[in-house]
C-alpha cells in the first residue's frame, strides 16, 4: 500500500473512540476484466471513520488513474449506526494483461490494515483475451500524437506553422480534444484549427489520423521546448449492461466516454534574435516576405491643393505588428497623419495586405518632386535585410488661386487623424533616482533609537511644569513660601559686593532678612522688624552661635543706621554674610510662624 | 625629501585612498548608467547583471527593480520580470510606469494576483518608507506642539490644536504601517516557472492539485524543508520553495 497510497494522516479521527462499530478499510476494483479502452472503477471503503481525507494515489503501473470523487452511507441497524466513506478512482489501463493489485499493508493512527490483492485483466480492445502470454497491446498502440513544425529554426517574429497529428485505431474519439501546457510566454500561438483527416499506414498497422494546425511566432530569442498535455475522450460501451426501470436489461447499450492523456513527444524550437548587421535606420520590426507599392492620387496640383499617397503592404509575416513607413519632406509640404484604411490580415495570423493614405499638400509651386519611400523588413529565408523604395515621384505645383491666404485647406474633407495603438510593449527603462540609499534590513536598534523617548519626555516634563505653575498661581501664600530662599539669596548676593562699604553691606543683609521672612511669612516687608525675627528665631530653636551672630548682625545694622563707625573688619563681614546664609537654610528646615 | 615629505603627510592626510584608487568600486550612477546602455544595445544579459550588481550593493530602489523586470521580459524570463516589477511596486507605488509594465507582464502568462483586503490595498498605495516618515514626522511634531501649548498658554489654543492634527496623521501613518505589517505577516510570492504545478503534499511524487501560470502572486502559507504551501484565490497545494521567490525577503518577519 505504501507504493502508491502515499498518506492518510487522520487526525480528524481521533474522536473515533465514541463510534462503537468496528474500523475497517476495504479495496474493490471493478469490473475486473475489461478491454484496453474501457475504465475500471476503484473504491476504497473506510468503515466506522468518520471524516477521512481523500487517499493520494500515485503511478499505479499499467493504469492512468484519475481522482472522481467520494460517498458517504449511513445506517442504522439495530439502534446501531454504521457508517463508511467511499473514495471512487476512475482507473484507464495503458497496456493488456494481467495486474495484481496488493496486498496492502496502510497505517492510520498507529492501527495497521492490510488489503487484500486485487487481480485485474485488461484485454486488448477487440475483445479477445490474450492466451498463454501472446502478444500484448499498449495504449500508445491504438492512440498517440506526434508534433512537428514546418520550421524548426525560425528568428525572432517569423510566423511558422505547427501542426498536431493524432493517430488512433480501433478506438473512436468524440470531436472535443483540450491541448493544455503550452508555453505561457515567449511564443504567441493561434488556435488550433482541424484540416482534413487523412489514413496513414504506420509499420504493418492503418491509422485514422486527425490534423491540427497553428500559427505561431517568438516573441524572443532563445530555444522553446513544447511539451503539451492531449486529452481526448474515448468512446467506449459500458462494459456493465444497463438495466431499464423494470430490471430488463436494455436493449441498446450505454455508450459513455474516458479521458485519457495522449502519449505526445516534446518538440523543440530554437528562436534566433534579428541581427543588428546591416539592420536599416527605419526598420520597424517587419519580419517576412513583402511587397510595398505607393501610389499618388495625381501628380498635377495648384499648390494648397491635397495629394492623397497611398502605400500598400502585401506579404507574409508579421504585417499586424507594423507601421507605416514614415515620408521625409521638408516644409514646403503640409503632412497629414498617415490613416491605415485596409488590412486583410489578423492578429496572430501571417500574411495579407495593409493600406494606409497620407495626405500631403504642396504649400510652394518650387516643388518638383515628392520624396521617395521606402520600406524594410528583415527576410529569414534569406537571412538579411531588405529595403524597397518607391519614388522619387515627379510632381507638378502651379501657382495657388488663393496665393494671398496663409493657410491652405485641402479641397478634399480630411478626416482628423485617429489615434490607433500599433502595438504593445512595455514602457522604457527609468531614469536613475536622485538619491541612491542603500537598504538596511534591521528594524532600527541603534543608538539614535533613544531619540523616539524624547519627545514623550519632553511632553511629560512640560506636563509637570504647568502643573506646578498653575498650582503657585492658584496659591500666592505658597507661591512667596517658596519664593523666600530666592529673594534672599539675591540680596546676599549684594552683600557679598558691598563687603568694603559696611552700611550697604548692613543694609543689604538686613533686606535679605525682611525679604525672606516677609515671603515666609506672607506678610508686607513693613512688618518685619528686628524684634520679630529675634522671636521668630526663638521659637523656631536654631542653634544659638547662629543666633548669637544675628543679634550681632542686628546690632550692627541698627548701629550704623544711626551714624556709627564700622565696627569691624572685612574678615568679620564674611563671617557674617556666611551666617546669615546659614540662619536661613537653618530656617528652611524647621517651622517658622509668629509668635 | 622635501617630495618626500609631502607624499607621507599626503598619505596620511588621505588615508591612503590614492593607493587604493585601482581598487574603488564603481558609483551606483555609473553602474545604473552602464545598465541602461547595455539594454539600449540590447545586450539584456549585461544589462542585467549590472542592475544585479546595485541590488546586491544594497541599492534596493524601485527604478533599479524596473530596469531589471525589463532586462528579464525582454529575455522571456517574464516570471522573474513580474517579481522584479512587483519589488519596483512596492518601493513606488502608484508609479504608472511599473503599474504598466506589471500589467503587461501579468496579462501575456494571464498570471493570478493576490485579492487582498480592500484596507490593504490602501495601505499599500504608499511605501513603507513613507509611512516610517510620516509616523516619524507626525510623532514629533505632535509632542512638539502639545510641549508649546504647555509652555507658552497665549497660544494654547492653537498649539493644541495642531497638536490634535498631528496626532490624527500619527494615527493614520500607524494604519497604513498596519496594513504593511499585515502583508509581511502573510508573506507574498511570485511564480517564476513556466506551467507550475502545486501537490497535495511537499513530495515529488504527491498527487498534483493545480496549475498556476508563471508570474502568478501567491501568499505562502507553510513551509516543509525546501517546500512551501502556497495560496491562491480559495486552493493551496506545496511547491518547491525556488519556483517561488518571496517578493521581499529581506522584511518578511517569518
Amino acid at each position: 500500500m505504501r507504493g502508491w497510497i502515499k498518506q492518510v494522516s487522520f487526525a480528524a479521527l481521533l474522536g473515533w473512540a465514541g463510534w462503537a462499530q468496528a474500523q475497517q478499510v476495504t479495496l474493490d476494483i471493478q469490473p475486473r476484466v475489461l478491454r484496453l479502452t474501457e475504465a475500471a472503477t476503484l473504491t476504497l471503503s473506510f468503515a466506522g471513520m468518520n471524516n477521512p481525507p481523500v487517499p493520494e494515489l500515485a503511478n499505479v503501473p499499467g493504469f492512468q488513474v484519475q481522482y472522481v470523487g467520494r460517498e458517504q452511507q449511513m445506517s442504522v441497524v439495530n439502534g446501531r449506526t454504521e457508517s463508511s466513506v467511499n473514495f471512487r478512482y476512475r482507473m484507464v489501463p495503458t497496456g493488456t494483461g494481467k495486474f495484481r493489485i496488493g496486498p496492502f499493508t496502510l497505517t492510520i493512527g498507529g492501527a495497521s490494515y492490510t488489503l487484500q490483492p486485487v487481480e485485474v485483466e485488461v484485454v486488448p480492445a477487440n475483445g479477445q483475451p490474450q492466451s498463454g502470454g501472446g502478444n500484448s497491446q499498449q495504449l500508445t498502440d491504438l492512440l498517440f500524437a506526434r508534433m512537428r513544425s514546418d520550421q524548426n529554426r525560425v528568428y525572432a517574429y517569423q510566423y511558422f506553422n505547427l501542426f498536431i497529428d493524432l493517430y488512433y485505431r480501433g478506438v473512436n474519439l468524440d470531436r472535443s480534444i483540450s491541448l493544455a501546457d503550452l508555453p505561457g510566454s515567449g511564443l504567441d500561438i493561434s488556435p488550433f484549427e482541424e484540416l482534413r483527416p487523412t489514413r496513414e499506414a504506420v509499420g504493418s498497422d492503418l491509422y485514422e489520423v486527425r490534423h491540427f494546425r497553428a500559427q505561431g511566432k517568438a516573441l524572443s530569442a532563445g530555444v522553446f521546448t513544447l511539451n503539451p498535455n492531449l486529452r481526448v475522450n474515448l468512446i467506449v460501451e459500458n462494459s456493465q449492461p444497463q438495466r431499464d426501470p423494470f430490471g430488463f436489461d436494455m436493449f441498446f447499450r450505454q455508450r459513455d466516454t474516458r479521458a485519457v492523456s495522449v502519449s505526445i513527444e516534446p518538440w523543440t524550437l530554437e528562436v534566433k534574435p534579428i541581427p543588428d548587421d546591416g539592420r536599416p535606420s527605419h526598420f520597424s520590426g517587419a519580419v517576412g516576405q513583402f511587397d510595398f507599392s505607393v501610389q499618388l492620387s495625381r501628380t498635377d496640383v495648384k499648390a494648397g491643393e491635397p495629394i492623397t499617397l497611398t502605400a500598400r503592404v502585401s506579404g507574409q509575416g508579421n504585417l499586424d505588428t507594423i507601421a507605416m513607413p514614415g515620408i521625409q519632406v521638408d516644409d514646403r509640404f503640409r503632412v497629414y497623419d498617415p490613416k491605415l484604411i485596409e488590412q486583410t490580415s489578423r492578429a496572430g495570423q501571417s500574411g495579407g495586405v495593409k493600406t494606409y493614405e497620407q495626405v500631403l499638400i504642396p504649400r510652394s509651386e518650387d516643388i518638383t518632386t515628392i520624396p521617395p519611400l521606402s520600406f524594410s523588413f528583415f527576410d529569414p529565408n534569406q537571412g538579411r535585410f531588405q529595403t524597397i523604395t518607391r519614388g522619387p515621384f515627379p510632381l507638378t505645383v502651379h501657382p495657388s488661386d488663393l496665393a494671398d491666404k496663409a493657410m491652405v485647406q485641402p479641397n478634399e474633407p480630411v478626416s482628423p487623424a485617429v489615434r490607433k495603438a500599433l502595438g504593445l510593449d512595455i514602457v522604457y527603462l527609468k531614469n536613475a533616482p536622485r538619491a541612491w540609499v542603500i537598504a538596511t534590513d534591521s528594524g532600527g536598534t541603534g543608538p539614535g533609537q533613544w531619540l523616539k523617548v524624547l519627545p514623550a519626555l519632553a511632553v511629560v516634563g512640560a506636563f509637570l511644569w504647568r502643573r506646578r505653575t498653575d498650582s503657585l498661581a492658584r496659591d500666592p501664600i505658597k507661591a512667596r513660601r517658596l519664593h523666600a530662599p530666592r529673594a534672599a539669596r539675591a540680596s546676599l548676593a549684594t552683600a557679598e559686593q558691598q563687603l568694603d562699604e559696611p552700611a550697604e553691606f548692613y543694609a543689604s543683609l538686613w533686606k535679605a532678612l525682611v525679604l525672606y521672612f516677609a515671603n515666609r511669612l506672607n506678610r508686607d516687608q513693613g512688618e518685619i522688624s528686628p524684634a520679630l525675627i529675634r522671636k521668630i528665631v526663638d521659637t523656631a530653636a536654631l542653634p544659638v552661635p547662629l543666633v548669637q551672630s544675628l543679634d550681632e548682625i542686628l546690632r550692627i545694622d541698627e548701629q550704623l543706621r544711626f551714624g556709627g563707625a564700622a565696627p569691624n573688619q572685612r574678615a568679620d563681614r564674611e563671617q557674617h554674610t556666611r551666617d546669615v546664609a546659614d540662619l536661613l537654610r537653618a530656617c528652611e528646615k524647621v517651622r517658622v510662624e509668629v509668635p | 625629501m622635501r617630495v618626500l615629505w609631502f607624499s607621507l603627510v599626503a598619505l596620511i592626510l588621505t588615508g591612503g585612498t590614492w593607493l587604493r584608487a585601482g581598487e574603488t568600486p564603481p558609483s551606483p550612477d555609473s553602474l545604473f548608467l552602464e545598465g541602461s546602455a547595455l539594454y539600449n544595445q540590447t545586450n539584456y544579459p549585461a544589462a542585467e547583471a549590472k542592475f544585479l550588481e546595485l541590488l546586491d550593493a544594497g541599492y534596493r530602489q524601485g527604478e533599479v527593480w524596473f530596469n531589471l523586470g525589463n532586462c528579464q521580459i525582454k529575455q522571456g524570463r517574464t516570471g522573474e520580470a513580474i517579481l522584479s516589477y512587483r519589488r519596483a511596486e512596492l518601493a513606488l507605488p502608484r508609479d504608472p510606469d511599473v503599474e504598466a509594465n506589471l500589467r503587461f507582464a501579468r496579462r501575456s502568462t494571464g498570471a493570478a494576483v493576490v485579492d487582498y483586503s480592500w484596507w490593504i490595498d490602501l495601505g499599500m498605495m504608499v511605501s513603507q518608507r513613507h509611512w516610517q516618515a510620516l509616523t516619524t514626522g507626525s510623532y514629533w511634531l505632535a509632542a512638539l506642539l502639545w510641549v508649546g501649548g504647555l509652555l507658552y498658554t497665549p497660544a494654547r489654543t492653537v498649539l493644541f490644536r495642531g497638536a490634535v492634527v498631528a496626532g490624527l496623521g500619527l494615527v493614520l501613518s500607524l494604519g497604513g504601517q498596519a496594513a504593511w505589517w499585515q502583508w509581511h505577516h502573510h508573506p507574498e510570492a511570485v511564480v517564476v516557472e513556466k506551467n507550475l504545478r502545486t501537490r497535495f503534499a511537499p513530495m515529488d511524487d504527491a498527487t498534483l492539485a493545480f496549475a498556476l501560470p508563471e508570474g502568478s502572486t501567491v501568499v505562502v502559507e507553510d513551509r516543509a524543508g525546501e517546500w512551501v504551501r502556497v495560496r491562491s484565490g480559495a486552493d493551496s497545494g506545496w511547491v518547491r520553495q525556488s519556483a517561488v521567490p518571496m517578493v521581499a525577503p529581506w522584511t518578511n518577519p517569518h
